[in-house]
């Protein structure tokens, strides 16, 4: 009966969760009838597990699951909007490449004729100029309605300008391959 | 909700069908949402960490494994959501109050006793504010969700052990808040208006003594 007191009010949280044997129940409720000090301890607990007992619950908002779902969609059709435009980037750099084959043919007549060749220069420039203000753009458009997404968008969209670079650079060895056969 | 029933929502969702997620957050709303009001306090924010909670619960449900229970898997994204959300809070929250036509019904509850329930409420919401986090996550998942030790400690990602003297520690620490408010009540100091947590406690100490368990959420 000289158990530590830490331990019989362990054993007292124990009770108010039905979490003891009927043992151990049985021994906990014979200490309580000589130990006044640990009786008082257990109606306290008692009373502070009662404060919890059935407690209030709050009912949600009534539009908060239809909030949800539109967000939900709203967040779906962007996916699909960017699973779109990964496509169309894809198709895009495809159709570069097969231009890209018959102009490399051309770049031997470009050597023979340097003001043909600087035109080409100026022409490639001006388009990686647009195509740097395009960049630039949907970075400010990602900011401005993609709050706290912005950066993943971001980190998205350099994924994917790697991806395109890569895939490009192969396709471009691989086509200077069978040009050079 | 059927166990079978559920998983047929969870495998269908899972496959990208829209409906079937609506049907889970229907399920799902009302205990993720007391969960996020009772570790939050304010009601405003517990509806904001139950629409981020069901998103997260969306992009996630490719990884749920369903040899675990979906909603022990629900409210530990909901635990670890409002955790983070505490952690980032900056400053006191303002308590605001509930209106009484949002409680939900009570079967065994008279109509006087609806004044009864927001006094109740707001003792509640003073004593968890005083918990530390891990305290009051535990206290809630065992009351307001009436779940095991285990699951407990399957969402709080602890051991069955560490939940049992966790929860007594939060028990214990609820019981010396309340002596203490009681103590720091000097009869010279000026009185508030309002009943104060201390002389709430008491009686809701007593009260409490005589309330029936109630059913599982
Ligand atoms: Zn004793």
């Amino acid at each position: 009966m000289n158990r530590p007191h830490e331990e019989i009010s362990q054993q007292i949280s124990l009770a108010l969760d039905g979490a003891l044997s009927l043992e151990e129940e049985r021994q906990l409720r014979a200490h309580l009838q000589e130990c006044p000090a640990c009786a008082t301890l257990w109606e306290e607990m008692r009373g502070v597990s009662g404060l919890f007992e059935r407690p209030p619950l709050l009912a949600p908002p009534p539009l908060l699951a239809a909030r949800v779902m539109r967000r939900i969609e709203r967040r779906e059709r962007w996916r699909a909007w960017m699973r779109r435009l990964a496509v169309s980037l894809l198709v895009l750099i495809l159709l570069a490449m097969v231009l890209a084959i018959p102009l490399m043919g051309l770049s031997t007549l470009a050597v023979n004729h340097p003001a043909l060749s600087q035109a080409v220069f100026r022409a490639l420039v001006r388009a990686a100029e647009i195509a740097q203000a395009l960049w630039l753009g949907l970075g400010i458009l990602a900011r401005a309605f993609l709050g706290r997404g912005e950066w993943l968008i971001l980190a998205v969209w350099l994924v994917l300008a790697v991806a395109a670079g890569v895939g490009w650079m192969r396709l471009l060895r691989r086509a200077r391959r069978i040009v050079a056969r | 909700m059927g166990g079978d029933q559920e998983l047929v929502w969870v495998v269908k969702a899972q496959q990208g069908d829209q409906e079937a997620f609506a049907r889970l957050v229907e399920a799902y709303q009302v205990p993720v949402y007391n969960l996020a009001y009772r570790m939050l306090g304010v009601a405003t924010e517990a509806e904001d960490a139950t629409q981020e909670t069901f998103l997260r619960v969306y992009t996630r449900l490719k990884t749920y494994d369903p040899s675990r229970k979906f909603s022990s898997w629900i409210l530990s994204i909901a635990s670890h959501y409002c955790v983070d959300r505490l952690r980032r809070r900056r400053g006191a929250v303002s308590m605001e109050e509930v209106e009484s036509w949002r409680w939900m019904a009570d079967e065994g509850l008279a109509p006087e006793d609806k004044a009864l329930q927001r006094e109740r409420d707001r003792s509640i919401r003073e004593v968890l504010a005083t918990l530390p986090e891990p305290y009051r996550l535990v206290i809630i998942l065992r009351y307001w969700h009436n779940l095991s030790y285990e699951e407990i400690a399957e969402i709080t990602d602890s051991t069955e052990s560490a939940v049992k003297s966790r929860l007594h520690r939060a028990r214990q620490a609820v019981l010396e808040g309340l002596n203490h408010a009681l103590e720091g009540q000097h009869p010279l100091e000026e009185r508030k208006e309002e009943a104060s947590l201390a002389q709430r406690g008491r009686a809701l100490l007593q009260a409490s003594l005589r309330r029936p368990r109630r059913e599982p959420l």
